[in-house]
């Protein structure tokens, strides 16, 4: 994908010395491939949370890129994620600015909530009881609040660490940690309700 | 319910506080070790850990994403790349 070979006369890594390091030499769209394209399946599932909407979120991700590639000359590529992830929450932010902010909304539909187990090895009753489980997880999930909703997606759907999910949202780590706290718990009271798991309590 | 000596009672508190962040794999080595340590002999404890592992494991099957999507945000990210090459190749 990316061209190497030396062209006389154009810009970019061409007229570098040969003693300069590959960092300093990269073109733009060397940096972008290294620091930027491994980024591009975190950014979508992250913009996913935010906006909730497939298309919006794509147009979030493709905005993010944008200005990504326009900056990318001034990254030190220290911590490509967190610095990606700074730009998609100031993207975020700017498009709520004209629009609705759907962060801060109801949740609009739960149309996904499609239990597939295809092939599963598992027996019959475990299957049922772990669809259970599942199930109610996924109504808690959706009846929390939408800022704690929110944290435990980042963390436990999209994978990230709470620091990059404090990058994400613009909260401190601390903040991450106790709403994802209060998340879970909630999530494990209804589990309880539900006769799935135990009930636990200190004397 | 029997009771639960003070020293007892104050190591499931300590374990209950790191418990999310032992999880999570983000605690420091120490607190990882002492929060394995009292998972290992006390069942309240280890119940807890084992729901709130279960409710991860349910939550992170769901973080599956569109492929197409992902496919055109790719071409999206390869044009701009693009662009910067055929600008350089117009130079004279």
């Amino acid at each position: 994908m990316e061209s190497t070979g030396a062209r006389p006369g154009s810009r970019g890594v061409t007229d570098q010395p040969a003693a300069s390091s590959d960092d300093r030499g990269n073109t733009s769209s060397a940096a972008f491939a290294r620091y930027v394209e491994p980024e591009i399946t975190v950014l979508y599932r992250v913009a996913s949370t935010l906006v909730r909407q497939p298309a919006d979120a794509q147009d979030l991700v493709q905005d993010t890129l944008v200005r990504a590639y326009r900056a990318i000359d001034r990254f030190d590529g220290a911590h490509p994620r967190a610095w990606l992830l700074t730009i998609l929450r100031n993207t975020h932010r700017n498009r709520m600015r004209t629009r609705l902010p759907r962060l801060l909304t109801v949740a609009e539909h739960q149309d996904s909530d499609v239990l597939d187990r295809g092939g599963d090895p598992r027996s019959a009753e475990d299957v049922v009881v772990d669809a259970q489980f599942e199930a109610v997880v996924v109504d808690a999930l959706a009846a929390l609040p939408t800022m704690h909703r929110v944290v435990v997606q980042l963390v436990d759907v999209d994978g990230l660490s709470y620091a990059e999910a404090a990058e994400a949202l613009g909260i401190p780590r601390g903040t991450v940690m106790s709403r994802l706290h209060r998340a879970r718990a909630r999530i494990r009271t209804r589990l309880v309700a539900a006769g799935l798991v135990p009930h636990r309590s200190l004397p | 319910m029997s009771l639960m000596s003070p020293t007892e009672l104050a190591r499931c508190l300590r374990t209950a506080r790191a418990l999310q962040r032992y999880l999570d794999g983000e605690a420091d080595d120490l607190t990882a070790a002492r929060v394995a340590a009292h998972l290992e002999v006390c069942r309240r404890c280890g119940l807890q850990a084992q729901t709130y592992r279960a409710i991860k494991q349910a939550l992170h099957g769901r973080g599956n994403v569109d492929e197409l999507a992902l496919r055109r945000l790719r071409a999206f990210s390869g044009s701009l790349t693009e662009s910067e090459r055929n600008s350089d190749e117009d130079l004279p």
